[in-house]
């Protein structure tokens, strides 16, 4: 039987590092984050292959990986970083005419509490029930609904002139 | 779906669009997998300490030289005992030791030197490096921690050398720089990395950011221990083609960063390491708990004092060198 694991890494890197991307605003932290996740599964992959959704925990270990990063100061960090990027290296032009408001909308959700915003990008990227949120976060569905609520909210507040042109 | 969560779904995919090509990641894995796969990391490793406390040790001894007529070493050589020393790099607040080594200067001088995780678990809610700031940090602080130390792996370092931070900054650049090789081009904001790859002189801030950078490299934390080392390694390098001359004016510097408990002689030490010595370091078998525990790591006693007798004891197999993670060129990551 070929290795599990490495069917495993092989199936889900790309969409583990760009969950991890979407969350940490910062694709070199992704990586690092995913990279010392999937070494850790590795070693314990026999029990994780047994479980129902291996994907969802290994999700679920990365989550935490950044949730727990012990620079608080992470966050601040990590938009300034990112606008400083964008700066340097413009996304590839998008012939999408609310391309400034989609980076704008980048900017703010990298303002987000760490939290808030994996909750949002399991929503709106990996298109996740509250439930998988939920188990994800180690949370109730309640918190999850409150978590996005909550960044949705922030999200408007600071978006009042925007509209996405038609 | 509004026109708002329309947005945030475009806003999101785009961020995620910036993510790393996946093939770095899997040649990181693939990498990683053989070090990995026995529990026990054994690593080479020199911690900052061990750099600072060479260079404590090196440079006296120049000093040395000048004042005391060669004749009189020869008739009086160093008392026939090993000496052992917790070394301690301290972080920028000077209130956690970052790096810990226990070294021990042979009487045949040799240098051997075991390096503990900072994150050790001496206690269920304590790590190694908060036993300095419990006990009040200062010296009833470096002796708490020279018995955690003990307890650990069976040895009792009869002296501690505490370095802080800023001592590399200012020690790189008096010895005007030193060489290092680098894999790959490396940024890291929080240390206030960016560096090139291949051969270079770091000195100053960019030899503290060197030695400090542990995010954004492929195996972090493994990658900054693998740097120590390649760091000492030159800096030992550079220190023993000095002139005495210049050398002699790193003492005041060596006096501002390096504090000492006030029986440690490193006039005897530094004429120990004269006698050009062979290092060994390694890091003590250490491996993640088992509970869902994060932050810590577990270094058995049993297995830590086997290790550490042996690697002091000079057995053969013993690592030490050269260090895991630096390629056959010398270079880290």
């Amino acid at each position: 039987m070929p290795d599990g694991f490495d069917q495993f890494v092989t199936d889900r890197l790309d969409r583990l590092l760009r969950y991890a991307t979407a969350m940490t605003c910062d694709r070199y932290l992704a990586q690092d984050i995913v990279q010392e996740v999937l070494l850790r599964a590795q070693r314990r992959w026999a029990r994780i292959a047994a479980m129902d959704a291996p994907y969802l925990y290994v999700k679920r270990m990365v989550t935490n990986e950044y949730l727990s990063w012990r620079h608080r100061k992470a966050a601040r960090d990590i938009s300034s970083s990112t606008r400083t990027l964008d700066r340097l290296t413009p996304p590839v032009a998008d012939p999408a005419v609310h391309h400034a408001e989609r980076d704008a909308m980048r900017g703010r959700i990298a303002m987000l509490p760490r939290k808030q915003r994996a909750a949002l990008v399991m929503r709106y990227y990996e298109d996740c029930t509250d439930a998988e949120i939920a188990t994800v976060l180690n949370c109730t569905e309640g918190t999850v609904r409150s978590h996005i609520s909550l960044a949705l909210k922030a999200l408007r507040a600071d978006n009042r002139v925007m509209e996405v042109q038609r | 779906m509004t026109n708002d969560e329309l947005l945030i779904r475009q806003a999101i995919a785009t961020e995620a669009e910036q993510a790393v090509d996946p093939g770095v990641v899997l040649a990181t894995l693939r990498r990683g997998r053989k070090p990995r796969r026995t529990r026990t990391m054994v690593v080479a490793v020199a911690g900052l300490a061990v750099a600072a406390g060479i260079v404590a040790v090196v440079v006296p001894l120049t000093a040395a030289r000048e004042q005391a007529p060669p004749a009189a070493q020869e008739v009086a050589p160093s008392p026939a005992a090993d000496q052992t020393i917790l070394l301690m790099g301290m972080d920028a607040s000077d209130e956690r030791p970052d790096s810990l080594v226990l070294a021990r200067f042979g009487v045949d001088g040799s240098f051997r030197a075991v390096s503990l995780p900072r994150d050790s678990r001496v206690s269920s809610d304590l790590r190694l490096n908060a036993v300095f700031s419990t006990n009040g940090g200062g010296d009833a602080g470096a002796q708490a921690t020279v018995t955690e130390v003990e307890k650990l792996t069976g040895v009792r370092a009869q002296h501690y050398a505490m370095v802080d931070m800023a001592g590399f900054a200012a020690l790189s650049s008096a010895v005007g720089g030193v060489e290092v090789c680098l894999k790959a081009p490396t940024k890291d904001p929080y240390a206030k990395a960016d560096f090139k790859a291949g051969k270079q002189v770091v000195s100053g801030e960019q030899a503290l950011a060197f030695l400090r950078q542990r995010h954004h490299l492929p195996m972090g934390d493994l990658d900054r221990i693998a740097r120590h080392q390649a760091f000492l390694r030159a800096l030992i390098g550079k220190v023993s083609t000095e002139d005495a001359t210049r050398l002699a004016t790193l003492a005041p510097l060596l006096r501002q960063h390096v504090r000492t408990d006030p029986g440690l002689d490193l006039i005897d030490i530094a004429r120990r390491l004269a006698k050009r010595p062979s290092v060994a370091i390694a890091t003590v078998p250490w491996s993640e708990p088992t509970g869902g525990t994060t932050g810590f790591v577990i270094v058995d006693p049993a297995a830590a004092r086997q290790f550490t007798a042996d690697l002091f004891a000079g057995k053969p197999g013993t690592p030490g060198e050269p260090a895991n993670g630096a390629g056959g060129d010398g270079c880290v990551n």
